[in-house]
């Protein structure tokens, strides 16, 4: 069975997103779909799996393959830049997405990258020295 | 233009365990791999970790892509000379650091 919820997402949230879908998935509703502000669920309460979201513009296979070989199943995907991604609930093997600082940071700079472009698309991306 | 060794320098842990991984060549998992086995366990990094930090180290020349055939769903990377210079230097500077401090850290301790 297919539940749909409507839901109003802001990029800045990410983190409580994931948190949301988790507990969704925990209770049964998985996501499978998103779609104009609306997330589909599919109901199976046998299964339960962590969500992540990742930012990344048009990424090529080599991505997902790589993401997939972590243990991360693509499931979804929102204007081709949000990805998102789940497994098991109760693989520990399998941790988050990003495991340093530095790369959490580097995602929040692209994704605000993104939407200044948004807003003015002359503004040039800044560009990012060092390691 | 290329940028000196030295103005890589200090590698962040991430870096450093995936430059040291390529001394092999590898795809993106078997880095994965490859960094949790030689920190026994101590570095487990994520694909998002991994994916960001190879598109910056290959566009900064570190490292390259390498040809593999039989295999076009990943991408395989080693060390450019480039690389391969980066990691021996912050091998020695990361060496030079404890070794100068071990005595000092010592006597830290015995306080």
């Amino acid at each position: 069975m297919t539940v749909k919820k409507f839901r109003l997402r802001t990029a800045p949230d990410i983190e409580k997103e994931e948190q949301w879908l988790t507990e969704m998935s925990r209770k049964g509703l998985h996501l499978q779909k998103y779609r104009f502000f609306t997330y589909h669920f599919e109901e199976d309460p046998t299964k339960s799996y962590k969500y992540q979201i990742d930012f990344r513009q048009g990424p090529k296979k080599d991505y997902f393959q790589l993401y997939k070989d972590a243990g991360w199943e693509h499931v979804t995907e929102s204007i081709g830049t949000f990805h998102y991604f789940r497994t098991d609930a109760t693989r520990s093997d399998v941790q988050k997405i990003y495991s340093d600082s530095q790369s959490i940071q580097d995602s929040f700079v692209r994704m605000r990258d993104f939407y200044l472009s948004l807003f003015d698309r002359r503004l040039p991306l800044p560009s990012r020295e060092g390691l | 233009m290329t940028k000196k060794p030295e103005a890589f320098l200090p590698l962040s842990q991430a870096t450093y365990y995936i430059l040291l991984s390529l001394r092999e060549i590898r795809h993106g998992y078997g880095i994965m791999q490859d960094v949790e086995e030689v920190s026994k366990g101590e570095v487990t990094m994520g694909p998002g970790t991994l994916y960001g930090a190879l598109g910056k180290l290959e566009k900064q020349a570190v490292i390259q892509k390498a040809d593999v055939q039989d295999d076009d769903r990943r991408k395989y990377y080693q060390l450019t000379n480039l690389g391969k210079e980066v990691l021996q230097l912050e091998y020695k500077r990361l060496k030079s650091l404890v070794e100068n401090s071990d005595e000092l850290i010592k006597e830290l301790g015995e306080k």
